[in-house]
């Protein structure tokens, strides 16, 4: 090779269709393939705008959404449905109603119920909250609800806690999937109970695992997916970024980067070091007398 | 029997209504929500059962009935 000869160096262009992590390792729930691992929620986005081009940028499997009382005037000047709406219309994206606010089983039936009627879709994100401060689940409600919705055709995901004896009642009773908290709602503290989680996704190996809730930075997505889970579910971290169009962006490499971390292997970890570069071939060589 | 009144829960809010309005569809057009230019998605509750967009025109109302308008809003 003469001098003149170089190589020739250029930015690699990525390209996320094409990643492991997105269109060639879809998730599949009950019977349903899921555009992306990334799902979002739609809500505390500084404006409309900023929700859609924030879900443009992310590309979400599922975006969440609710139902509440409102006036007439109100339903008709519903701006951010109006953006989600018309998201949905031209993408892959599913919608994900929920039960936020509930307390009982019975409030999160009636709810999913008319979610049913307000979206025309049959998943639900059951949320049944048994305590204010933590927004911890209630696991005795949430699964007499589950059992009532799945008799009732719906496709429920349970928004949870990693105990591992809920989450196969759950999937006993007919859930498609688990969703256990990685740490409060809007904590941003993401796998607070990482030996927890990780035994969880040991004892239920076939089941899909989504992470929702408590993720605060894409590292933590990156994380959920290395360690095997199926997919992560955030709001706050993507929404209250100071960018969240930047932000959905981030969190949208971190799954397919965590994704396919998962499918490629991760080594196995040392306690002590072992050079990477050969020794052998030194032009001298450490010897203790 | 006509000029009697009926007493209908509207979201939480009890309202005095003529008996003449007797019908959901009736009771939602003269709360605005059938008649507006841009309607909007809902979902109605009579008493904590959905009603069908297609039975507002056939379900009755009595009173003490508590009806429940639901819209879309955002969420995690």
């Amino acid at each position: 090779m003469s001098n003149n000869d170089t190589f020739s160096v250029t930015e690699p262009v990525i390209n996320h269709d094409r990643l492991p992590g997105a269109t060639h390792d879809p998730l599949w729930i009950a019977g349903e393939s899921i555009g992306s691992r990334l799902w979002l929620g739609s809500s505390m986005y500084p404006s409309p705008q900023c929700m859609l081009d924030a879900l443009k940028v992310g590309q979400p499997g599922f975006v969440t959404a609710s139902a509440r009382r409102q006036t007439a005037r109100q339903l008709s000047d519903n701006g951010h449905w109006e953006y989600l709406e018309s998201w949905l219309a031209s993408s892959s994206t599913k919608m994900l109603p929920n039960t936020a606010g509930c307390t009982t089983a019975k409030e999160a039936v009636l709810l999913a119920n008319m979610t049913r009627e307000l979206f025309d879709t049959d998943w639900i994100k059951l949320e049944v909250i048994g305590d204010d401060y933590t927004l911890q689940p209630d696991p005795f409600e949430l699964l007499k609800a589950a059992r009532e919705l799945v008799d009732q055709g719906f496709k429920v995901l349970p928004y949870c806690t990693e105990d591992l004896v809920l989450c196969q009642r759950l999937l006993d009773a007919g859930c498609p999937a688990v969703m256990p908290w990685g740490a409060p709602i809007g904590s941003g503290r993401g796998l607070q109970n990482l030996t927890g989680l990780l035994t969880l996704r040991e004892r239920l190996p076939d089941a899909v695992i989504i992470i929702d809730a408590g993720l605060g930075r894409p590292s933590q997505a990156a994380q959920a997916l290395e360690a095997g889970f199926d997919a992560v579910l955030l709001n706050t971290a993507v929404a209250r970024s100071p960018d969240p169009v930047a932000m959905a962006s981030a969190f949208a490499m971190a799954v397919s980067s965590g994704r396919t971390a998962y499918n490629a292997g991760l080594m196995v970890e040392r306690d002590n070091a072992q050079a990477s570069t050969p020794v052998v071939g030194m032009p001298f060589w450490h010897q203790t007398p | 029997m006509s000029g009697r009144n009926m007493n209908i829960s509207i979201n939480g809010e009890t309202q005095v209504l003529p008996e003449s309005v007797r019908l959901l569809s009736v009771l939602l057009e003269q709360q605005g929500y059938l008649n507006r230019e841009k309607p909007g998605r809902m979902v109605v509750a009579l008493n904590g059962t959905v009603v069908p967009a297609r039975d507002y025109n056939t379900t009755p109302l009595a009173s003490g009935d508590r009806i429940d308008v639901l819209g879309v809003i955002t969420g995690g």
